[in-house]
């Protein structure tokens, strides 16, 4: 029996110019009741908004321009303001992509669950209490009554994730929608969370919309798939078909730019070590008590760390948020200083901040960070950008380091229409192909490269990865490697280290380190990834 | 630490700012040339004495004695409000400056209700109906009104509301000796030219926070529940928009404390402002420093309460300063 259906749906934006842009262009589609329908494309494809006119919401400067939204065989998007927030929440709820930010800060998550329940449930006094305690258990909160007093910024990601999907599932609605739920999370709770919309699928027989840039994640929930691009629905079709054969070139690219939790082909370690760490400690400090009384350490964000990194070898860092694995970063670059035990960068201490270290020592350890948009300089030009870098550590003259520049763009695919741009005119992974010029440009022996993969979609992280490879295999850099995401660290990494709480989890090659990990928490890491590999369409064996 | 330990810690921090006041105050009026004896004495009495004698007053009065040991001393008296006499009539300090500081209070206390409340009115109705024919006519009208000066403002209320439509007296004739209360009934021109000046800043700090709140995906979440929008305003963007307008609230009234000169000519209001010009004309230095210790101590509490009221409704604040 159809749930939902949406006919020719097109949802437009008034552009600057004066103009619409279409951001949904006539799509078409049916669910049935209890059925999961995965959308996925990569951002800008209009899923999003999609996800949001199956509550008949636009976002600000949208219209509905065409189509209709059909619940129960209803439009909804013919009705009323006051039709629509009734049915918000009471029959179609929305799971919002960012957990992090979608809890109102100043409320306590209890009052947030109860200010939904009492509207939805018409619940009141001790019984919309009890209501809310047992959502929160029915979302496998350990300890109810304790999250339900805290403020959202005092839960986990994944705490805050249940929070925000037992606000939707407090109305039992018949269709929930999850617009990228899980893509902030970490991937060990990424599958808690994904399992337990499963469960609420199963006990209320509720349909799913399932929104996501993540090809895998929607694989396991959903029995069909709709792939969109420019706001079209390109291909249809179950899970199966559109992972192991996709008809269309978009979603074949799509496919084959999944990153695959392989590790990458060992190769022989020179003997010397580049970077090397001994009971390499950090604590940040806490603010003072008072005014000019002295700062104290706080609780140790790394705590005596201990490896080492080769020349022309990558060191990849895994860890939940929390971990230490930016702190470690952020230590080699000289952006946190004051560190306990040893750190030696080609046999002399590496330590302080960037600004007392000599020049030369900058300009052989280079930082690649995860926003391209925040770290480039808005009001420069691309070229300028990176000529700065090869005047700045080079000496050389303005004309020869522009010449050098424009080389050094052209080489990872920034053409000559792109040199006159600012930053923010361009793509995200354009973005971060000019900060990695910017890094190189220093003809670097070390980068620092932290989450830089982890704002692009999987399409155009593939693209950055493949320029890292060839900038090392042509360069002989070395690179520390930090991700939180196992399977982009296992393409780039000849040694992992897995950081947890700021201590050392497992540290060794690649194939050791996810093939036989002997610490459990390294070896559930693998598995949150390896679980998630069995949908993917070329299954490669872990190693032994 | 919790909102309790923080809250302590900004105590102790505005307790060592009010310190740090009473230093500058207490040295400030010690290097002018002189000293209390040579400037309550005229300069023909002060030439028929010699400087035994002179030297012989001065231990009498404990002015010899290191500037250390006599500022500990001013800090006891003014903890128990003795700010000593006026150097013309004699007269308690406290006592002169008594009513006016009352009628002062009075004035900044009922401005600092109403200004932010009708500031937090007119925003939320703005928001309610973004880029709607009200939204605009407040924005403009409150960047007009904020425009003006207050004597501008003041005159034009009065020519309004005393001369054209008389509801309310143009100018106050009370003795500053009059009971405090008294000064209500003709208080209300005064504050509503305050209110003019001061609503328009704290009107459009609250509206774009409001808005950049509305658009936050907390906001969207909450609408997207199910809520009515005017919940979603009022209860999930309301608080934490709120955070901005207090700190320029806390100016506001802590400027009307100690600077309310201007009405206070205007409409003839028996304020501290007018105790303070004519204290400076008189070189009056007690009770000059007796009022700037009391404008100091204003700025300093209302910047507290203000902090406090920020730590209530947003407890990432809390979170933030200890991370």
């Amino acid at each position: 029996m159809t749930l939902l259906r949406v006919e020719g749906l097109v949802v437009a934006y008034r552009d600057p110019a004066g103009g619409e842009r279409r951001a949904v262009d006539g799509v078409s589609f049916t669910l049935a009741r209890g059925g999961a329908l995965g959308i996925v494309g990569e951002s800008g494809c209009g899923k999003s908004t999609l996800a949001r006119a199956l509550l008949a919401h636009g976002r600000p400067g949208s219209r509905f321009t065409a189509g209709q939204v059909l619940l129960d065989g209803t439009d909804i998007l013919a009705a009323t303001p006051a039709e629509r927030t009734r049915l918000r929440g009471r029959r179609v709820a929305l799971v919002p992509q960012n957990p992090l930010q979608a809890l109102t800060p100043h409320l306590t998550i209890g009052a947030q669950l109860q200010e939904v329940l009492a509207r939805h449930r018409g619940l009141r006094g001790t019984a919309l209490r009890t209501a809310m305690l047992d959502l929160l258990a029915a979302m496998q909160i350990a300890d109810p009554a304790t999250l339900a007093a805290r403020y959202p910024h005092e839960a986990s990601g994944g705490q805050r994730q249940r929070v925000v999907i037992a606000a939707a599932v407090a109305g039992e609605p018949d269709l929930l929608v999850l617009d990228e739920p899980t893509t902030a999370l970490d991937k060990s709770t990424e599958a808690q969370v994904l399992a337990l919309v499963q469960a609420q699928q199963a006990r209320t027989g509720c349909a799913l919309v399932y929104v996501s840039h993540d090809l895998r994640t929607i694989a396991a929930t959903c029995q069909e798939i709709l792939v969109m691009h420019g706001g079209r629905v390109v291909e249809r079709g179950t899970a199966d078909e559109v992972l192991t054969s996709p008809r269309e070139p978009y979603t074949r690219n799509l496919v084959g730019a999944l990153p695959q939790l392989a590790p990458r082909p060992a190769r022989q370690a020179p003997p010397l070590p580049l970077l090397e760490a001994q009971g390499l400690g950090f604590a940040y400090t806490r603010p003072r008590a008072l005014p000019f009384l002295p700062r104290r350490p706080g609780p140790a964000a790394l705590d005596a760390i201990g490896f080492t990194l080769a020349p022309g070898r990558t060191l990849g860092v895994v860890g939940e948020s929390g971990s230490g694995k930016s702190t470690l970063g952020g230590l080699v670059c000289g952006l946190l200083a004051g560190h306990a035990g040893a750190l030696r960068f080609d046999n002399a201490a590496l330590g302080g901040a960037a600004r007392h270290r000599p020049l030369a020592l900058r300009r052989r350890v280079q930082m690649i960070f995860q926003d391209p948009a925040a770290s480039l300089n808005p009001r420069h030009r691309v070229l300028d950008l990176v000529a700065r870098a090869f005047t700045a550590y080079h000496a050389l003259p303005a004309a020869t380091a522009r010449t050098r520049a424009e080389a050094l763009l052209a080489g990872i695919g920034i053409g000559a229409e792109l040199l006159r741009r600012m930053p923010g005119e361009l793509s995200g992974g354009q973005q971060q192909r000019v900060a990695i010029a910017r890094a190189f440009a220093a003809e670097p022996e070390l980068v620092v490269c932290d989450e830089i993969t982890s704002a692009l979609d999987v399409t155009i992280q593939a693209q950055v990865l493949d320029v890292m490879r060839n900038m090392q295999r042509d360069r002989g850099v070395a690179y520390l490697f930090i991700s939180h995401d196992l399977a982009v660290v296992s393409e780039m990494a000849d040694d992992i280290l897995v950081l947890h709480h700021g201590r050392i989890r497992a540290l060794g090659p690649a194939a050791e380190v996810l093939g036989a990990p002997a610490d459990a928490y390294t070896r559930a890491l693998v598995a949150a990834f390896s679980s998630r590999r069995a949908a993917a369409p070329t299954p490669v064996p872990i190693p032994a | 630490m919790g909102a309790t330990g923080l809250a302590l810690r900004r105590l102790a921090a505005s307790l060592l700012v009010l310190l740090l006041v009473s230093a500058v105050v207490y040295w400030g009026t010690a290097v002018l040339p002189g000293d209390a004896l040579t400037a309550v004495l005229p300069m023909d009495v002060l030439q028929t004495i010699s400087p035994e004698e002179l030297a012989r007053k001065r231990a009498e009065l404990g002015i010899d004695r290191p500037h250390l040991v006599q500022f500990a001393e001013f800090l006891g008296r003014i903890a128990q409000l003795d700010f000593g006499r006026t150097t013309v009539t004699r007269e308690a300090v406290l006592e002169r400056i008594d009513h006016p500081l009352r009628n002062s209070l009075i004035l900044a206390g009922l401005t600092a209700i109403a200004a932010p409340l009708a500031a937090i009115a007119l925003a939320v109705a703005s928001v309610l109906r973004p880029r709607g024919r009200l939204d605009a006519t407040l924005t403009g009208g409150t960047l007009f009104a904020y425009s003006l000066p207050e004597f501008v403002t003041g005159n034009l209320l009065i020519i309004l509301f005393a001369v054209l439509l008389p509801v309310a007296p143009a100018v106050i004739m009370l003795p500053t000796t009059a009971p405090s209360l008294d000064i209500l009934g003709v208080i209300a021109l005064p504050i509503a030219t305050l209110i003019l000046g001061g609503i328009a800043y704290q009107y459009r700090l609250l509206r774009a926070a409001l808005i950049e709140a509305l658009d936050s995906d907390y906001c969207e979440r909450a609408r997207l529940s199910g809520a009515s929008e005017w919940r979603v305003v009022v209860r999930h963007a309301l608080p934490a928009a709120l955070v901005p307008m207090l700190s320029a609230t806390a100016q506001f009234v802590s400027s009307l404390i100690s600077g309310g000169i201007v009405i206070e000519f205007i409409f003839g209001f028996p304020g501290i402002g007018q105790e303070l010009v004519q204290a400076i004309s008189t070189r009056d230095i007690p009770s000059v420093q007796a009022i700037a210790l009391f404008g100091a101590s204003a700025v300093v509490l209302c910047n507290f309460a203000a902090d406090l009221m920020i730590l209530a409704l947003d407890p990432r604040v809390r979170r933030r300063s200890h991370a």
